[in-house]
């Protein structure tokens, strides 16, 4: 007995007038009747198609230079976000918890994603940009079949090589391992797989699978999840014929998804942990987000939106093309509503905070990605059959080219301590590699510290605990309810673990701003005075130039930019 | 038609486009010039201070991060008027700008128009509770009209936000001594003394509360 589906499939075929159990005996198991047409049509097909043939050249070829770019940069220092992530990461593989030793207000999943990276690769910023490189890479593919799947193959290449550029790109720090990279690889792959789904139950239960995890590797991908549901929910209502089950694959959808948030509420819970779990990641985040005003936060975006188009505006124009061709290319009608959707939802997740720091624009770019594919193959649908060759060459030379063109000095020539300086100015990135060394030369094991800035990267690198969960000083010294409760702990915390060293970070009055109360400064000042001596000052004087004085008596920093280190005295 | 809309949209965003990009890199520039002039003002060369936040507002003449710092740099200066007309140039762009009311009620408290200066103090108070410097110098005015219950609400506001705040603690015992509640007065001035011991007001409000006690 033939399933019905198959029976179905093969009914399609009547008009080619071919008996249909005689199409069902030559058909191998595993073939559909499309794959059969395309099977007996290609002996007619020249072996090398030289448009697709140099089309695939030219996006290989930006392809490769993404990868070199990456591997060049590859022993950046980390950023404080990494240095969390990392430190946190290093914590989890002795066995603790976060949240348990160190306040974060992200899902734990990103921390989970390090961890993994870690131990897999070593525990160094090339490690680190390593594992990044092969995570955007997996992106950059899963978005070409995507694009495929939606709008062809040429549309696919160009999305998947756009994204691979886009994310490149110092105005989004797309070269640094921002949770934003780990955020997207699960939610397109889920977003994929929901895609390809129709009756196959086990997709639904992955798609709502990688949905839900990345969902805990960064609270703003609940918007990816709210586009999967919608999504969802509009192909069961308009496309009925295409599910025997919907129920099921709903509910399979919705188990997946729910999976991963109930294991890390499961897991916190029965370690005793869900209180510090609930109150980092929900109760101060709460507090975070609601803090910037819509003026500040249109000011936010205009700020650092006009920085990417400013580099990156040959791509967001073919994205801005793609969106306008849907006026012209009425055969993609269903695909454009996805495309629109996804569009949406990817700039919602840019959106929680109001705070639209650069690499948020990260998750943005996957939809921008689709749509500048979508552009492309609406720029070379309109044009000349006769230069079938060259116009899809050209354009996605001239976009990315541009684009890359523009961007030239920090993908190829600067080292990598001038392209941190480029893209963070005088922060202590560079200097923390040192400062880390320094502690760990002088310290024991077991010995702890404490960094009065936001640097954590410190602890990564010296691999010696924290003696306060605070790792931030900027959620001290903001404006919420929380922020004199986690001045009052970090105070105690510091004076009960007796830290052997204590990092100063002043970044030109960095971590005190002018309207918050000096409490944390003053008791800084107090305590520093009386228990502690210092035994290091690293003095950031300008892009080039930095002034190590270790265990050197009597020098005054010159710069705004400096870091004391204080050693306990005996 | 719906073709025609389409490319006429992708030419307005391309322009919107242009002009975002252009907007930013004037913000970027005047950034650049007030950062340079809060350099400059920390090394006290105020002229050359005032000079950058010009050129940042003739860059971006809606800057009020520049109008209010160049207010600051010039009352450093003793031009008290001019500066009050900047920190009024710095809330016309920003009606909700906390740190200019405070600032504007220091000016005017410094030409004597303790009303006005009031009225700014209470502005900035009404859109940031937390600002203790204002609660103290709203404190100190109403102490100064005879309003000692209002003044020792504001200073006890201004000891909740900063603890380790002297001056305020000091204020607030000189509060209470002029409404005769001095050992709570004398409290007030041992906790100033312990934060800053060479507090000499302190010491001598707090010599002068034991003998009137005695």
């Amino acid at each position: 007995m033939l399933p019905k589906s198959r029976i179905l499939q093969v009914g399609k075929m009547g008009n080619l007038s071919l008996d249909k159990y005689t199409v069902v005996r030559i058909l191998p198991k595993s073939r559909s009747a499309n794959e059969f047409l395309h099977y007996k049509k290609k002996p007619m097909q020249p072996r090398i198609n030289p448009q697709k043939t140099c089309f695939l050249l030219t996006a290989g070829i930006f392809l490769a230079g993404v990868v070199l770019v990456r591997l060049r940069l590859l022993g950046l220092p980390l950023e404080r976000d990494e240095g969390e992530y990392a430190y946190m990461a290093q914590q989890l593989l002795q066995g603790i918890l976060p949240y348990t030793e160190a306040h974060s207000m992200k899902f734990p999943g990103i921390y989970f994603a390090y961890a993994g990276v870690l131990a897999i690769f070593g525990q160094s910023p090339v490690a680190i940009h390593l594992s990044l490189l092969f995570v955007n890479l997996a992106t950059a593919f899963l978005l070409f079949l995507l694009g495929r799947n939606l709008l062809g193959l040429s549309a696919g290449v160009a999305a998947g090589v756009s994204f691979g550029v886009l994310t490149l790109s110092p105005a989004l720090q797309g070269v640094w391992a921002n949770s934003e990279h780990f955020v997207l690889l699960p939610a397109i792959g889920g977003i994929l797989l929901l895609r390809t789904a129709q009756d196959r139950p086990a997709r639904f239960f992955f798609s709502g699978l990688l949905l839900g995890c990345a969902l805990l590797i960064k609270q703003h991908a609940i918007f990816f999840c709210l586009f999967g549901v919608m999504y969802l929910g509009f192909r069961v209502v308009t496309q009925p014929q295409l599910f025997k089950k919907p129920f099921l694959g709903c509910g399979l959808f919705a188990a997946g998804g729910l999976a991963p948030v109930i294991f890390i509420a499961l897991l916190y819970g029965v370690t005793g942990n869900f209180s510090d779990f609930w109150f980092c990641t929900v109760q101060y985040a709460t507090e975070y987000v609601a803090m910037t005003s819509p003026d500040s936060g249109f000011a936010n975006f205009k700020y650092n939106f006009a920085q990417i188009l400013e580099s990156n505006f040959p791509i967001l124009w073919l994205s801005l093309l793609g969106l306008a061709s849907m006026a012209w290319r009425k055969e993609v009608g269903q695909e454009y509503l996805f495309l629109i959707g996804f569009f949406v939802c990817s700039f919602l997740a840019i959106t929680p905070g109001l705070y639209f720091r650069p690499h948020y624009f990260l998750l943005w770019a996957p939809a921008l990605s689709l749509l500048a594919g979508a552009g492309f193959a609406s720029l070379v649908s309109i044009s000349s059959p006769r230069l079938k060759t060259v116009v899809p060459v050209a354009i996605l030379t001239l976009a990315l080219g541009l684009s890359v063109l523009m961007q030239k000095e920090f993908f190829f020539t600067l080292p990598v301590i001038k392209a941190t300086r480029l893209i963070y100015g005088l922060n202590a990135f560079p200097e923390s590699l040192e400062v880390a060394q320094y502690i760990r030369d002088h310290s024991q094991k077991t010995d702890k510290i404490a960094v009065l800035g936001s640097e954590p990267q410190i602890h990564f690198y010296s691999q010696r605990k924290s003696a306060t969960r605070h790792l931030y000083m900027y959620p001290l010294m903001e404006k919420h309810t929380y922020a004199r409760q986690m001045q009052a702990e970090m105070m105690q915390e510091i004076e009960e673990a007796q830290p052997k060293f204590i990092v100063v970070v002043n970044l030109s009055g960095f971590w005190v701003s002018p309207g918050s109360s000096p409490t944390l400064k003053d008791w800084a000042q107090d305590y520093l005075n009386s228990e502690y001596e210092i035994s290091g000052v690293v003095d950031i004087l300008s892009h080039e130039e930095t002034i190590y004085k270790w265990d050197e008596r009597g020098y005054l920093p010159q710069s705004r930019y400096h870091l004391l280190i204080y050693k306990r005295k005996i | 038609m719906r073709t025609v809309s389409s490319l006429f949209l992708v030419v307005v965003v391309t322009f919107l486009g242009y002009w975002l990009v252009l907007d930013e890199r004037k913000h970027s520039k005047a950034i650049a010039y007030t950062q340079r002039g809060d350099v400059l003002s920390e090394l006290k060369r105020y002229d050359e201070a005032i000079e950058h936040y010009r050129q940042a507002i003739n860059i971006k003449s809606n800057y009020v991060e520049a109008y209010n710092n160049l207010a600051n740099a010039l009352g450093k200066k003793g031009k008290i008027k001019e500066s009050i007309a900047y920190y009024n140039e710095a809330i016309r762009f920003k009606s909700d700008y906390a740190e200019a009311y405070n600032n504007l009620g220091i000016a005017l408290s410094g030409l004597g128009q303790f009303e006005e200066a009031i009225e700014q103090y209470q502005k900035a108070l009404e859109i940031n509770p937390d600002l203790f410097q204002a609660h103290n110098s709203l404190a100190i005015l109403l102490a100064r009209q005879g309003d000692f219950s209002g003044a020792i609400e504001h200073y006890q506001q201004a000891i909740t936000f900063y603890p380790g705040f002297a001056k305020a603690h000091n204020n607030l015992g000189s509060a209470l001594a002029g409404q005769g509640r001095f050992e709570e007065a004398m409290v007030h001035f041992k906790k100033a003394l312990s934060i800053d011991p060479n507090y000499i007001d302190a010491r001598k409000n707090l010599e002068l509360a034991r003998s009137l006690l005695r």
